[in-house]
């Protein structure tokens, strides 16, 4: 039976008529794991490293980034504090996930903390882009979205602060959904920057994005910030002409490749009967300040907790990249420079909020790309003072909005690497995100990324 | 113009943050912020005289448990205090604050 390249609905679909088993699904992907993963290193607890995973092939296989509370299975968010930490409860989104016969199929690797954009900063060693090895896949879900382009895994959970999905989706030829702040709970998760924090899937089609979404979101009792929504399955099937909207300021410092794909995406969403209008919005590059600084606001207080009393290891463990954060967030809350630098970037991204909230009275969406380039070799992000500030600058004004956004491949770059291009939606109208995403995939099948791919990666 | 932090003030920040950091650290810190304070200085390009400071991203207003909802998830003692590993009778040993 030919499982290679399904999407998660499709599998789906084949466990309910009885085609395949889950157990079979199960064994089928653990022997992909076994045969690729000394390559690309996408997980930091592998599904059968996990003692009791008998009790879980019952479900349905899916990955779960290592920032995810999973009870009686090791969460480390990649970090040596947490190298031993076995959570006795499960994040709301697991237990969501659970409840719909899905099973824990390994913990991801990841940027320590999430902190980073390559997944070089996990304490545990780095993940490799499934397209070329030598290459970072993203992050800090990039465990997540390598296992996911080699198919190790139908589809996968991760998270994002700003750019944290929508980028190693990018960069691995993915899917990738960042909902809006608040529509999925934050309970469970270990935290990076609280205000920004959502959960979302990387998937290989758009309708296993909707598919995920729809089950994990939902206000929830023990995260006060999650939103009443609708319980309706969303619409990816809307088909009115939208205008769309396009902000120069977002094609600044862009690799010539990525512009021409975009350009050509253009053309197509005309075709397909959209409108395409030139909008103007506050320069990203503001939106990276107003992060650096709140992000490590957060980072600073969040960290806090981890003092070894109740759980982990001592301070002394934690990685560089997390003392440099933790810092710089200590010196923006302190007495002095709390003014001039954590109130400042707050009032900015009240501007940011206010500027996406009029541009969204005017058009329905915004077009951009997710990167200004395609994967770069790994070790290269040293060279960057700001490396994942950079390579996130166009995913954190949407972060720093709160509003949904969405990567989709679109084809491959003349180096043969994914492209990815975005779109981004007023708050709650993730609909409208997918629905756009979801016709391109359609009309294009995404220039066939997905299947160039597993040609690399063959059974 | 570089707005390098003087040892002084790392080693202030180091202790507020709780953290111990060797010699090479402070100092590779102390030049990273340099750089990082210079990037966001960017922020003063913007106007916010008639900004009210931000609470939330989404507008929500606060939210409230009824009295008497079931804690669900409620860990058990023996669950709660299974990582710890600094522990007596079945509570959490913390560091003294008095001497």
């Amino acid at each position: 039976m030919n499982i290679l390249g399904k999407s998660l609905l499709e599998l789906r679909q084949m466990v309910e008529k009885k085609e395949i088993s889950t157990e079979e699904l199960w064994k089928y992907f653990l022997g992909r794991v076994e045969k690729y993963e000394k390559d690309l290193h996408c997980f930091v607890t592998k599904p059968e490293a996990d003692p009791s995973a008998r009790l879980r092939v019952k479900g349905f296989p899916i990955a779960i980034k290592d920032n995810f509370s999973t009870k009686g299975i090791r969460t480390t968010a990649s970090t040596k504090i947490l190298e031993n930490y076995v959570p006795p409860f499960n994040s709301t989104v697991v237990q969501k996930l659970l409840d719909n016969n899905f099973g824990v199929f390994g913990k991801t690797n990841m940027d320590a903390w999430a902190h980073g954009s390559s997944t070089e900063t996990s304490d545990f060693g780095p993940t490799n882009n499934p397209w070329d090895i030598t290459r970072a896949p993203g992050g800090s879900s990039g465990g997540s979205a390598a296992a996911t382009a080699a198919y190790l895994v139908p589809a996968a959970i991760g998270s994002e602060t700003a750019g944290s999905i929508r980028q190693p989706a990018a960069w691995c030829g993915l899917v990738g959904m960042k909902p809006t702040y608040g529509r999925v709970s934050r309970y469970g998760v270990i935290p990076m920057g609280s205000s920004w924090d959502c959960p979302g899937p990387i998937t290989r089609t758009v309708e296993d994005a909707a598919y995920l979404l729809e089950i994990i979101q939902g206000e929830d009792m023990y995260d006060a910030t999650t939103l009443p929504g609708p319980d309706t399955r969303y619409t990816i099937h809307d088909t009115r002409a939208m205008k769309i909207g396009v902000c120069k300021d977002y094609l600044e410092n862009i690799d010539p490749d990525i512009i021409k794909r975009f350009e050509e995406t253009l053309e197509i969403l005309k075709k397909l009967g959209h409108e395409i209008v030139p909008v103007s919005l506050i320069s990203p590059k503001y939106s990276v300040s107003v992060y650096m600084i709140l992000q490590r606001s957060e980072v600073s207080s969040n960290l806090n907790d981890y003092s070894s009393v109740r759980y982990g290891n001592n301070r002394t463990h934690f990685g560089e990249e997390a003392k440099r954060r933790i810092m710089l967030g200590t010196h923006s809350l302190s007495h002095g420079y709390y003014d001039a630098f954590y109130k400042k970037a707050e009032k900015v991204r009240q501007l940011i909020i206010q500027d996406f909230d009029k541009v969204f009275k005017t058009v329905d969406l915004i077009i951009a790309p997710t990167t200004p380039s395609t994967a770069i070799k790994k070790g290269e992000f040293e060279k960057y003072p700001f490396f994942g500030e950079m390579m996130d600058i166009l995913n954190e004004p949407a972060a720093a909005a709160g509003i949904p956004a969405i990567s989709i491949p679109m084809g491959l770059d003349s180096n043969k690497l994914p492209i990815g291009l975005s779109f981004m939606g007023g708050r709650l109208e993730e609909e409208k995100v997918l629905s756009v995403a979801y016709q391109l995939e359609k009309e294009t099948n995404f220039m066939d990324v997905r299947e160039k791919l597993l040609e690399q990666y063959k059974d | 113009m570089k707005k390098a932090l003087k040892t002084e003030e790392i080693e202030k920040l180091a202790k507020l943050s709780n953290l111990v950091l060797s010699d090479a650290e402070k100092k590779k810190i102390a030049s990273q912020f340099g750089e990082t304070l210079e990037y966001v200085d960017n922020l003063n390009d913007l106007d916010t005289s008639k900004v009210s400071s931000l609470t939330n991203v989404t507008g929500q207003e606060n939210k409230f448990f009824e009295d008497g909802v079931e804690n669900r998830r409620l860990l058990r003692q023996d669950e709660a205090i299974g990582n710890a590993k600094n522990k007596k009778d079945g509570l959490f040993v913390v560091p003294k604050i008095f001497k």
